[in-house]
């Protein structure tokens, strides 16, 4: 996936580090690097986010159409995950290269979102219409760790999401006539706040790191990705790479990644707070720092 | 079978007609959920009972190994073919490398398949390439790489444990080296009870939202006895931290029941062949 | 366990760092130097309607009457001498390919090298074969730049005892045009770590090591456990390294020096914040500056 490579005297130092807790950046094996965090940047989009972690720069918009609800599910709405790993971040990406990686988040982020996302929510009519929200995650730098920036940024960008307000509907037979409010500030925000984030804890030596490094990636046997809501559930649990896990480690990773996810689900809704409350003429940096 | 996926595909044109049924409102899931909660189970078994297991191996006569199961109504076959030279390999690879095809027939489940993979499909093919990887002594096969195949012929719940179970023999059959024979087994959890080895409505009725805060979900656990190794572990729903040592135990103690079915089966397989030798 | 989520709009913004004298001109691609009378034409330019036109954003560089423009950023151009870090990327007949962040991959000889055995050694067919033992795919070396070929690709050499196989630290990248041209590029700080400064923008950070290295440097020692206390140096000058180079500041002894000794009041893994950066940056900005008054 990445074009770095490394010899054998920096993955020992590597693996070393993780075991003294020192790692090579100076984090203890349960810290982040520092986040940065920024909403409502796509003017054309109902909800978007961009967060950067260390190298890696994420942009989430959300975008909100009609749809007719699925005939097994009348009372539902929609929403689908897009995952587009830009040429941009690194050229492995290139042509079709980016696309299993793509997948398998877009995939992963719906099975983590699914258990805990209500979509009655997105009913408007039952049977008839219904909200789809298109959920497009665009990968702009990659430096390491992607699964817990891409989830902390698809969760910043759906609570800032806010869907039109629907004035009236009128039946006319089996048509459905809506009607929405065309003011643009007439809506109502979309709560998300219960949606999990991912957790990526990688197993170096007998010891597991959280957010590693593309480095810290290379020198791991395995990564187990958890996905945790701000009360401390799990909602789904993925393995990467190709090592195996003795069964109480596995456990033993679980239970830390849960302690960490609440941290992480407390730090960004402090942070989402602050966003709100600091609404007012609000400047719009986006790439220009 | 034929994937294309460059063709662009488009609406589905057709909707089952099982939607419009006169029962509209899933009284079949409610009827299993309301059985589940006086610990009854829709085919009768015990709620920590395995479906019965039906192996046979090398039943694919051009493939190097493979194995057909079934287990209750859920049907597949895995098929393994040769190491061969990685094609268009520019870098020297030190491990062999897996090649998987996970794929539901068309006709497999309730609703029809389409040909292209989905990104069902592809999630399954990634976890079930994850699950196995670490059996086969990928050392011995530097720069080449083994092509394993999934078909499921028919789907009735727990899909990729089965599938994986399936892989572990039919790689056995192909005699490629491994660490350990590879079992996998799968729980669904519905209202904290712990359902053993659930089927398509089970798991239908396991990933179904619900407001309360009980426990809910399905868990799947592969698994290398002899060695001890978790290869692949991998969850959903919405379940409490505390209860995944529980469920990790418990998978092993099944695991554990599959790995002394998968062993016999291929000690007579193994016998089995060495008989008809003697008699040509 | 410490995570912290910032809003971009509460980040303090920091250009680089103000300039301390007059900036020099800058060229755009297309825009005219000079007219061609007169002058030959140099790198990083083109004769276009009878005047020099530059082809990169740079600074115009006269020597005698050739004139190119250097642009601000770009892959490192070897010089011989230069002390410099590469990655062996490929091994073909009787040479390594390194890879030194230049245009083109450097080529080290196998008769470049010092073998074990002494200096007058000949090379047979065994070295050949087991060239992969002494360097292989991924291993980090230090040399020297030895000629440079028609084509610009660099041939290093590593017959000194100083230069040899990297074993255990960190490899930082930085633009090759922040390191410093000095007579020495290899430093042991005084708290007791070990740089290499790669002319080529690669950093090499390691513990001092007390015991004389064996003489050929092609052995790895991966038992020893580099000890805490130098680890957390290494990290801190790791972590100062960065933050002089986002904010494009020249990297030598010195500035490092007293930016290890500004980051003092942070802990290591503070150092990461762009708050620290910018203030290790500044301070060492001002101390240099006193310095030359």
């Amino acid at each position: 996936m990445s074009l770095v490579s490394l010899n054998e005297g920096e993955k020992v130092y590597i693996i070393h580090g993780v075991e003294e807790n020192f790692r090579c950046d100076g984090r203890s094996r349960q810290d982040y690097r520092p986040l940065e965090l920024e909403m409502d940047i796509v003017s054309n989009a109902n909800g978007s986010a961009r967060l950067r972690l260390a190298n890696s720069d994420i942009l989430v918009c959300v975008k909100v159409e009609i749809d007719t609800p699925l005939p097994e599910t009348p009372n539902d709405g929609k929403i689908e995950y897009f995952v587009d790993c830009s040429a941009n971040a690194t050229p492995t990406f290139e042509g079709r290269g980016g696309e299993q990686l793509a997948a398998e988040l877009s995939r992963f982020l719906s099975l983590a979102h699914c258990p805990v996302f209500n979509l009655s929510k997105l009913c408007i009519v039952s049977g008839q219409s219904c909200w789809k929200l298109f959920v497009d995650v665009l990968i702009l730098e990659c430096g390491g760790n992607l699964f817990d920036a891409v989830s902390l940024a698809a969760k910043a960008a759906l609570c800032n999401t806010s869907l039109p307000n629907i004035v009236g509907t009128y039946e006319d037979g089996k048509n459905i006539d809506l009607q929405i409010s065309d003011d643009p500030f007439d809506t109502k925000p979309l709560d998300a706040r219960d949606l999990p984030v991912l957790v990526s804890l990688c197993k170096i030596g007998n010891n597991y790191v959280a957010d590693p490094t593309i480095e810290e990636e290379i020198c791991g046997a395995g990564c187990i990705v958890i996905s945790v809501t701000p009360k401390g559930k799990v909602s789904a649990v993925l393995k990467k790479g190709a090592g195996s896990f003795m069964p109480d480690t596995l456990n033993e990773i679980i239970m830390s990644g849960s302690q960490i996810g609440v941290l992480l689900n407390k730090a960004l809704e402090e942070t989402i707070t602050k966003d709100m409350s600091s609404n007012v003429c609000k400047q719009r940096f986006g790439f220009l720092k | 079978m034929p994937t294309n996926l460059y063709r662009f595909q488009g609406p589905e044109g057709t909707i089952p007609y099982q939607h419009y049924l006169i029962d509209k409102n899933n009284t079949k899931l409610t009827k299993i959920a309301t059985a589940l909660m006086k610990n009854e189970r829709c085919d009768g078994r015990d709620i920590s009972a395995h479906r019965n297991l039906c192996i046979k191996t090398g039943i694919v006569t051009q493939a190097k190994g493979s194995a057909y199961v079934e287990k209750g109504h859920t049907k597949l076959l895995c098929s393994v073919f040769d190491p061969k030279e990685v094609p268009n390999k520019v870098e020297y690879a030190k491990t062999g490398e897996l090649q998987c095809e996970f794929k539901f027939a068309t006709f497999s489940c309730r609703q029809r398949r389409n040909y292209t993979r989905d990104s069902e499909e592809r999630q399954l093919c990634n976890e079930f390439r994850r699950a196995i990887e670490p059996a086969v002594c990928r050392g011995e096969f530097a720069n080449f790489e083994i092509q394993v195949n999934v078909l499921v012929l028919e789907n009735d719940g727990s899909v990729l444990s089965t599938a994986i179970t399936a892989a572990g023999l039919a790689l056995m059959d192909g005699c490629i080296p491994m660490y350990d024979m590879i079992v996998a087994s799968s729980l669904g959890i519905f209202k904290n009870t712990i359902l053993v080895d659930p089927t398509y409505d089970e798991e239908t009725l396991c990933l179904s939202w619900t407001e309360d805060e009980e426990n809910r979900g399905t868990v799947m656990l592969a698994y290398m006895v002899s060695l001890e190794q978790i290869t692949e572990f991998s969850q959903n729903g919405s379940m409490d931290i505390n209860m995944f040592p529980e469920y990790v135990q418990l998978l092993i103690d099944q695991n554990c029941k599959i790995n002394k079915l998968v062993q016999s089966a291929a000690i007579t397989d193994v016998i089995g062949h060495f008989e008809s030798q003697t008699t040509d | 366990m410490n995570i912290s989520i910032s809003l971009a709009s509460k980040k303090t913004r920091h250009g680089i760092l103000k300039p301390t004298s007059n900036p020099p001109v800058i060229f755009t691609p297309g825009e005219k130097i000079r007219d061609e009378a007169g002058f030959m034409r140099g790198h990083g330019t083109y004769v276009s309607a009878g005047s020099l036109k530059a082809t990169v954003a740079g600074v115009e560089q006269n020597i005698n009457r050739l004139v190119t423009v250097s642009p601000l950023r770009c892959r490192y151009n070897g010089e011989i001498g230069d002390v410099v870090i590469g990655r062996i990327t490929e091994l073909v007949h009787k040479r390594w390919k390194v890879d030194l962040n230049a245009r083109l991959d450097a080529v080290l000889l196998l008769t470049s090298i010092q073998l074990p055995g002494g200096e007058l050694r000949r090379r047979g067919m065994e070295d050949e074969q087991s060239m992969r033992n002494y360097l292989s795919e991924g291993d980090l070396i230090s040399a020297e730049v030895h000629s440079i070929f028609a084509d610009g690709s660099l041939s290093l050499h590593m017959r000194s005892l100083k230069y040899g196989k990297l074993g255990q630290g960190v490899l930082i990248k930085v633009q090759s045009s922040l390191i410093k041209r000095s007579k020495n590029h290899f430093h042991n700080l005084t708290v007791g770590i070990s740089i290499i400064l790669g002319n080529n923008g690669y950093i090499w950070i390691e513990p001092t090591s007390n015991d004389n290295k064996d003489l050929v440097g092609l052995e790895d020692e991966f038992e020893q456990v580099v000890d805490i206390g130098d680890r957390q140096t290494i990290s801190r000058v790791r972590n100062v390294i960065l933050a002089l180079s986002y904010y494009k500041m020249l990297i030598y002894d010195t500035s490092i020096q007293f930016a290890l000794e500004e980051s003092k009041k942070y802990t290591v893994s503070d150092l990461l914040t762009a708050e620290a950066c910018y203030d290790i940056a500044n301070l060492t900005r001002h101390r240099l500056q006193i310095m030359d008054e």
